[in-house]
């Protein structure tokens, strides 16, 4: 018992020989045990924050849903790709990175369009057109029997002829990589303004009581309306990236037929007409009204230029620059085919990427964009 | 007596750490199961897209007078994609996903497009990863500038074996990075630039005038032109783009729509 008290009370306890290597084993311990268990909350705190959304299926739920969506993915593709083998769409279409298709209805309704436009409001309009006519007038004249009772010149011009000219619907045919076209045209009507200028010589036994004369006098009409048909084709070309529509009418013209109002003409005519007894009957054998509706009767050509039918682009267009996030691409466009098919006009380009140009561009926003439906 | 205890808990500790990540690791990271999860992605992605076809199918690519069509090739959008790179994206955490490469696979009605780049930290602690993003185009727009646009959805994300991390600490280190790269998938979608595609739609026709001073006269004419997508389709390993184009009235320059002149499918 005191042994034990001396050793409690009396003396200093002998330090073991191992205490600082158990210590230094000790913090060790603690190191390795509160490095991994650090590790490990850290890392299941960051697993959870990490988690990614929604339910995880079993692998054999996986397995069973790939089986039945390759089934129906296989069956759907069958029908699909019959389809489009079945498509005349899509046959003759040529290869290119980039290719415009244009079905013919979208063609046909697209040229009614053109078409609707070229002739939206046009006025087919003739300014100072000469014409000139000039004779001899013989006449019975009683017991002296036929003479020529003088000669008359007339100039006949058409200051302004203006005439209204529409189109009606056009046929198109498809194929042979062209479109042909037949295209009627209307003139609808008009209004003519012209100055008639005529001058007689009496002749014969008329010249002492007729004398000569000249008058001028203005003549107001109108534009008969008439039908035409204009046969041409549409060539359809790969300007800068776009497909262009030149209209090809290589002959085309309308006929204007001015209609002389019977007033204006009448004007004319009473003048001669104060020309009494033989002077009246051998202006009257001139009937210079008649001979003027039979001038202007046959009409007046109007030849509808080339230029008239103007070409279209269409609002189509293979972009020869591309935008980069900064910056655009250059692209260099190179056309690889143009086919019209019986159901598609076609319109192929191989794309190759040119030169990158740096600018503040920035990556698109969304906003600047307009959703597609 | 604790000289024994304290190693028997730092045993305990460490294998059930060790369980804890290799059972976050075949979960999660097992590349067979997150491929086989991908495809059925895929495969799903694919039949609603060929249910999409069916009335195509039935009915043809164009559905009125008015629709056209616009193909372009997987190509040429890959180049595109591939010229638009890189492209560094911040995702939350202090990473950074930098863009490099793509792939695309236009079929099944699915525009399928994979990225590859690096994943980055820069920071403490520093660690790089080979990372690709599986997803596909969607979202199709004319933007301000009357070009055809789309932008990138992404499905799925897969973080390779990182660097700048002790090779004991590789699965749990993807794990993490692949929960991080996950999480960024909504930050990345919403800066990972738009595709370009190089076709223009206009929104006008213009006749011009002829003929101020000839035989025929005829006023210069506009017509305002809708230009939309109706439909975007892939197959072929090309892109299918339906546009709808809508004609207004043509109007002569500087005066009010002429009556009954417009258009309407």
């Amino acid at each position: 018992m005191s042994g034990t008290d001396h050793a409690v009370t009396g003396r200093e306890p002998r330090a073991s020989p191992r205490t600082p290597l158990r210590r230094a084993l000790r913090s060790l311990l603690a190191v390795i045990i509160a490095v991994p268990v650090f590790a490990a909350t850290a890392f299941v705190v960051l697993a959870i924050r990490f988690r990614p959304p929604g339910p995880h299926m079993s692998p054999a739920a996986v397995e069973r849903e790939i089986a039945r969506l390759t089934r129906e993915r296989d069956s759907l593709r069958t029908i699909v790709w019959a389809a489009a083998d079945r498509s005349e769409l899509l046959a003759r279409r040529p290869s290119g990175d980039v290719v415009i298709g244009l079905p013919t209805p979208f063609v046909n309704a697209l040229v009614q369009d053109i078409v609707t436009g070229w002739f939206h409001d046009v006025e087919v309009r003739l300014h100072d057109v000469h014409v000139h006519k000039a004779g001899v007038v013989r006449a019975k004249m009683g017991i002296f029997g036929r003479h020529e009772v003088g000669n008359y010149d007339m100039d006949l011009t058409l200051d302004d002829v203006r005439g209204r000219m529409t189109a009606g619907e056009p046929v198109l045919t498809f194929g042979g990589d062209r479109i042909g076209v037949v295209l009627p045209v209307r003139v609808t009507g008009g209004t003519v303004k012209a100055t008639i200028a005529i001058a007689w010589e009496s002749m014969g036994l008329a010249a002492p009581v007729c004398g000569d004369f000249a008058a001028t006098r203005e003549v107001t009409g109108t534009v008969r309306p008439a039908d035409h048909t204009a046969h041409g084709r549409i060539v359809l070309s790969a300007r800068d990236g776009a497909i262009v529509a030149d209209p090809d009418f290589p002959a085309l013209a309308v006929r204007l037929f001015p209609d002389p109002a019977a007033a204006s003409v009448a004007v004319l005519d009473s003048l001669l007409d104060k020309k009494g007894g033989l002077c009246g009957i051998a202006v009257g054998k001139a009937k210079t009204g008649d001979k003027i509706l039979a001038l202007v009767g046959r009409g007046f050509n109007v030849r509808i230029p080339q230029k008239f039918f103007r070409p279209v682009t269409l609002p189509i267009a293979i972009e020869r620059s591309a935008a980069l996030p900064a910056g655009h691409l250059a692209l260099e466009v190179r056309p690889s085919g143009l086919a019209v098919t019986p159901a598609t006009v076609w319109l192929a380009a191989d794309v190759s990427i040119g030169s990158r140009t740096s600018g503040a561009t920035g990556p698109r926003s969304p906003r600047n964009s307009r959703p597609i439906p | 007596m604790s000289s024994t205890r304290a190693p028997r808990a730092s045993l305990v500790v460490l294998w059930s750490l060790a369980a804890v990540v290799s059972l976050g690791g075949c979960s999660e990271v097992d590349p067979a199961l997150r491929a086989r999860r991908a495809e059925r992605d895929q495969l799903r992605r694919e039949v609603v897209g060929f249910r999409g076809l069916e009335p195509v199918a039935s009915s043809g690519l164009m559905l009125s007078d008015r629709e056209v069509v616009v193909s372009v090739s997987d190509t040429l959008i890959r180049a595109l994609l591939d010229a638009s790179f890189p492209v560094t994206v911040p995702i939350p955490g202090g990473f950074t996903v930098t863009l490099e490469s793509a792939t695309v696979a236009f079929g099944g009605n699915v525009a399928r497009v994979d990225l590859s780049g690096q994943l980055r930290r820069a920071s403490f602690p520093r660690v790089a990863a080979a990372v690709s993003l599986r997803g596909a185009l969607d979202a199709f727009e004319v933007d301000s500038a009357r070009v055809l646009g789309a932008r990138m959805t992404i499905d799925d994300a897969m973080v390779g074996t990182p660097s700048g991390v002790p090779r004991v600490l590789d699965q749990p280190a993807i794990l993490l990075l692949q929960r991080v790269v996950e999480r960024g998938i909504p930050a990345l979608v919403a800066v990972i630039p738009a595709i370009a595609i190089p076709v223009r739609v206009d929104r006008e026709m213009v006749l011009p005038a002829f003929g101020e001073r000839a035989a025929l006269q005829v006023a210069e004419v506009r017509a305002p032109l809708t230009v939309t997508a109706a439909r975007v389709i892939a197959f072929q390993n090309r892109l299918w783009f339906i546009l709808r184009v809508e004609r207004g009235a043509f109007v002569v320059a500087g005066s009010a729509p002429a009556a009954g002149s417009g258009s309407s499918p």
